[in-house]
């Protein structure tokens, strides 16, 4: 026992209060960082104590001081993995509602642009039309609206695909899935996988388990974070303190290694665009796990996939899309079918009066057709199909959408050339060219015998204009929709995205609630207090004074004891 | 112990969440007293939304009736007059006719009447002749042709008023639509109203006029008689065909009426689908404004004012 060890002990005083003060230092200058979790600095007293001190002063010699005995991180595994269970959800929503919403503004009816105003605007012109059948003017305003009508069709069907495009790619290998939003999420979570495995390698490396390095802890849970926003993946810690990543059943990063990667690749499927797989490396051509689409089903990656895809428990674009197709292909149909045939099936015919009785055709006068380019197939038979013509002699037969054109070659071959016609959706409806170039073509009448001499003159006729008007409201004249009509479909379609795009909303704002509730209790757990920060500073001050207290006094000590010896 | 540790951190994002909410409330009702719509898209409230687009169908639709009849009325209001001017110019022959079937009337007398009587021939033509917004009302569906042609020999006198339009017994009908499926025919032709005449078969008014006026130039008195009853008989048809054009317009009319009174309650429940409640929103508006100044204050005392720093 010497004096110079009351200055050792206050030496380690010193220096633990220093390194105190230095914990609630970074402390204090983390306060606003997100993810940092509070250390804190555990003292314990040195002790020298052997059995064989046998009195009093020996006891006394055997304190020895004061030491760091440990760091502590504040931390709650449980409560962190249960926010990242709740982020996945939480992300997937946010995703899901930020895309619903910018469907949802394309089909926002309420405004005055839209189908139900194209439609409004079709229906004012069939009346004018009605009303003045022989009227250049009317008819030109009426092909004009159903002109209007199919570019709404064909922009809001574009516009969705736009949107499902941006999301995913068109599901066909044309470039668009490598500049989407899902590529570029997945190759985050590649990423992220890399920057884990390496996390994972220097916790091993810095301090094995239990002294590893607090801010690397920091930085693998921030990591962590990030990926459960993207896909639902299983986390798990070892006793080491690296985690353990798998998606279903397929593990991705196990210690300090990426087992798996993830793949997208086109499926060539439109309705389910896309299909994820794991492979062992990048860009290997090793898969893992052919595909895992089903198992990412949340986070912000699964909400792309769900409105992307067809699954009609979902909200997807799909489902309006198919909407908006049936009704341009109803629309189309049955005012072809006023415009050149029977609908009622009461023997009547549909006329053109421009002076010269036009009795119409279904291949030239309708008006909608399809802008998609029909299927060709052309086939060569060695049988005379068309006996006794010559050479180069055609025949063309049409029924419904296909039309078969026979040749006679030389040699009395002949080619048979079949074109069907695509059916019509909203992406390709258009007007026909022939009826916009002439919109006496317009089928107003509708007559009995179209034979009748005189019947040319008959430019007043309207009765097929008046068949137009009743299949606004007629729910009979369609045969998709539902029994509803046109209108009324459009609406239902609007309630259903409407509907869907607030249970989302809705679903969102709880999910917010309890993912604060969770970060609330995260940072009670693991946050800094700056008032405690303050008192332990305070404290650590006041430590630290004292044992510089020692040192003086035991400088004095010594002082006495050199004069001592003089 | 089951003290909460609150963090400064926590506390920040606690207050920024809060002060975000109210923002974000108080946005929404600024919006709502700014455009007066509480519905501005489907998710607000999508059966409302749905209601709201088939209401502006059900406006749009009705409106369109609205315009079909009012062009027609106009029709039968034209064709009300002509019938108007139709029979004025019956009476007048009739009592031409009843002067000159008078045994005391000279031939000359004759011959000034036949002149009048050629003179309301070409009146009535003009009549049969008459255009509505550039359509021959009594030409059928033929809107475009002339309905009546007149023939005359050399010397002047008429030898056939020749009906051009739609026959009776064709597809004559012009329809206008009224409400749901229902097309109200409202013209009708030239041969029902008029008649036409040729020597074989004079009909209708026409054939009447043409044969009195035959008949004053070969002073047959006798005849000129018998004619009074035929002008009789024409009285009757241009009264019928107005009687029944007539009850067309009514029925318009009492559409109209009911339409009328539809816009009005549908017009009323789009107001109460889609309007704001103007006082109720600006009440909560200062309501709100209220709770986030509140917010604002408790924050900045909270982040700024309680802390240990300001003790040391």
């Amino acid at each position: 026992m010497s004096l110079l060890s009351s200055i050792n002990i206050a030496q380690q005083a010193l220096s633990v209060n220093q390194a105190a003060i230095t914990t609630v230092s970074n402390n204090i200058a983390n306060v606003d960082t997100e993810g940092y979790s509070k250390l804190r600095v555990n003292q314990a007293q040195i002790t020298n104590y052997t059995p064989s001190a046998s009195n009093a002063l020996a006891m006394a010699e055997s304190c020895s001081g004061v030491k760091i005995s440990s760091v502590t991180r504040y931390s709650d595994w449980f409560l962190q993995n249960y926010y990242w269970q709740e982020n996945t959800t939480n992300s997937y929503l946010t995703q899901a509602s930020s895309a619903a919403s910018n469907v949802q503004n394309l089909v926002n009816e309420l405004k005055t642009t839209g189908l139900s105003s194209a439609w409004s605007n079709f229906y004012d012109a069939a009346n004018a039309l009605s009303s003045a059948p022989s009227d250049i003017t009317a008819r030109q305003n009426y092909v004009d609206a159903a002109s209007n009508v199919c570019s709404v069709f064909n922009s809001m069907s574009s516009n969705l695909n736009d949107i499902k495009n941006t999301l995913t790619g068109s599901g066909i290998p044309d470039g668009t899935l490598q500049s989407s939003e899902i590529s570029s999420q997945i190759d985050k979570v590649n990423s992220l996988l890399d920057k884990l495995a390496d996390v994972n390698y220097s916790i091993i490396k810095t301090g094995n388990g239990e002294t590893a390095s607090p801010s690397l802890l920091d930085q693998r849970d921030s990591l962590l974070s990030e990926l459960s926003g993207l896909v639902p993946v299983n986390i798990e810690q070892n006793a080491n303190q690296t985690v353990n990543i798998s998606l279903g059943d397929t593990k991705l990063v196990n210690g300090t290694d990426v087992k798996g990667y993830l793949k997208i690749s086109e499926t060539g499927n439109v309705n389910n665009p896309v299909k994820i797989s794991i492979i062992d490396a990048k860009d290997s051509s090793v898969t893992l796990n052919s595909d895992v689409t089903s198992e990412v089903n949340n986070g912000s990656i699964g909400a792309i996939l769900d409105l992307c895809g067809s699954d009609s428990t979902k909200f997807t674009i799909y489902s309006v899309l198919n909407n908006l197709n049936t009704m341009a292909s109803e629309f189309a149909n049955v005012l072809n079918k006023i415009q050149v045939g029977d609908p009622n099936g009461d023997g009547t015919v549909a006329m053109a009066m421009n002076g010269t009785t036009k009795q119409l055709t279904a291949s030239t006068n309708l008006m909608f057709v399809s802008s998609s380019s029909p299927t060709v197939t052309t086939t060569s038979s060695s049988h005379a199909t068309i006996p006794g013509e010559t050479d180069g002699t055609t025949i063309t037969t049409s029924s419904g959408t296909t039309t078969i054109v026979t040749t006679r070659l030389s040699g009395g071959n002949t080619t048979i050339t079949t074109k069907t016609q695509a059916a019509i959706t909203a992406a390709n409806i258009s007007i026909n060219s022939n009826i916009v170039n002439d919109p006496y073509s317009v089928a107003a009448a509708r007559v009995a015998d179209p034979t009748t001499p005189g019947i040319t003159s008959e430019i007043g006729n309207n009765s097929n204009m008046a068949l137009v008007l009743d299949a606004r409201s007629d729910s009979s004249y369609y045969t998709n929709l539902g029994g509803t009509t046109l209108e009324k479909y459009l609406s239902n379609t609007v309630f259903s995205v409407g509907t869907k795009v607030a249970d989302i909303n809705t679903r969102l704002e709880n999910q917010n609630l309890v993912v604060n509730e969770i970060q609330n209790n995260l940072k009670a757990k693991t946050g800094v207090n700056m008032d405690e920060e303050l008192t332990d500073l305070i404290k650590y001050q006041r430590a630290y004074q004292a044992a510089a207290r020692i040192f003086s006094v035991c400088n004095d000590l010594m002082e006495e004891l050199v004069n001592l010896g003089r | 112990m089951d003290l909460t540790r609150i963090t400064t951190l926590g506390t920040a994002n606690t207050m920024l969440n809060h002060i975000l909410n109210a923002e974000s409330r108080y946005y929404d009702l600024s919006q709502q007293a700014a455009s007066g719509l509480k519905v501005s898209k489907p998710s607000d409230d999508p059966s409302a939304a749905k209601s709201l687009i088939n209401i502006k169908t059900q406006l749009n639709q009705l409106d369109g009736y609205l315009s079909n009849m009012s062009v027609s009325q106009n029709e039968l209001n034209v064709l009300d007059d002509t019938m108007g001017n139709l029979t004025d110019l019956i009476d007048k022959a009739t009592s031409l006719s009843t002067e000159a079937a008078n045994g005391t009337y000279s031939e000359k007398n004759m011959d000034n009447i036949k002149v009048q009587i050629d003179q309301i021939i070409e009146s009535v033509v003009d009549l049969a002749n008459t255009q509505y917004n550039g359509t021959y009302i009594f030409a059928g569906t033929r809107t475009d042709t002339k309905p009546y042609s007149v023939t005359k020999d050399v010397s002047g006198n008429i030898t056939a008023i020749t009906y051009n339009g739609t026959p009776s017994t064709g597809d004559y009908k012009r329809y206008t639509s009224v409400s749901n499926g229902v097309n109200v025919a409202i013209n009708t032709t030239g041969d029902q109203v008029f008649g036409s005449y040729s020597v074989a078969s004079p009909t209708g008014i026409f054939g009447t006029l043409v044969n009195l006026s035959h008949d004053l130039g070969t002073y047959n008195q006798t005849n000129i008689s018998s004619r009074l009853d035929e002008l009789n008989n024409s009285l009757d048809t241009t009264a019928l065909t107005r009687t029944k054009f007539a009850s067309v317009s009514n029925k318009f009319e009492l559409t109209q009426n009911t339409i009328n009174t539809t816009i009005t309650q549908l017009t009323s429940y789009k107001s109460d689908l889609e309007d704001a409640d103007l006082a109720q929103i600006l009440s909560d508006l200062t309501a709100q404004q209220t709770a986030l100044n509140a917010t604002y204050s408790v924050t900045s005392q909270l982040l700024g004012g309680t802390s240990l720093l300001n003790y040391m």
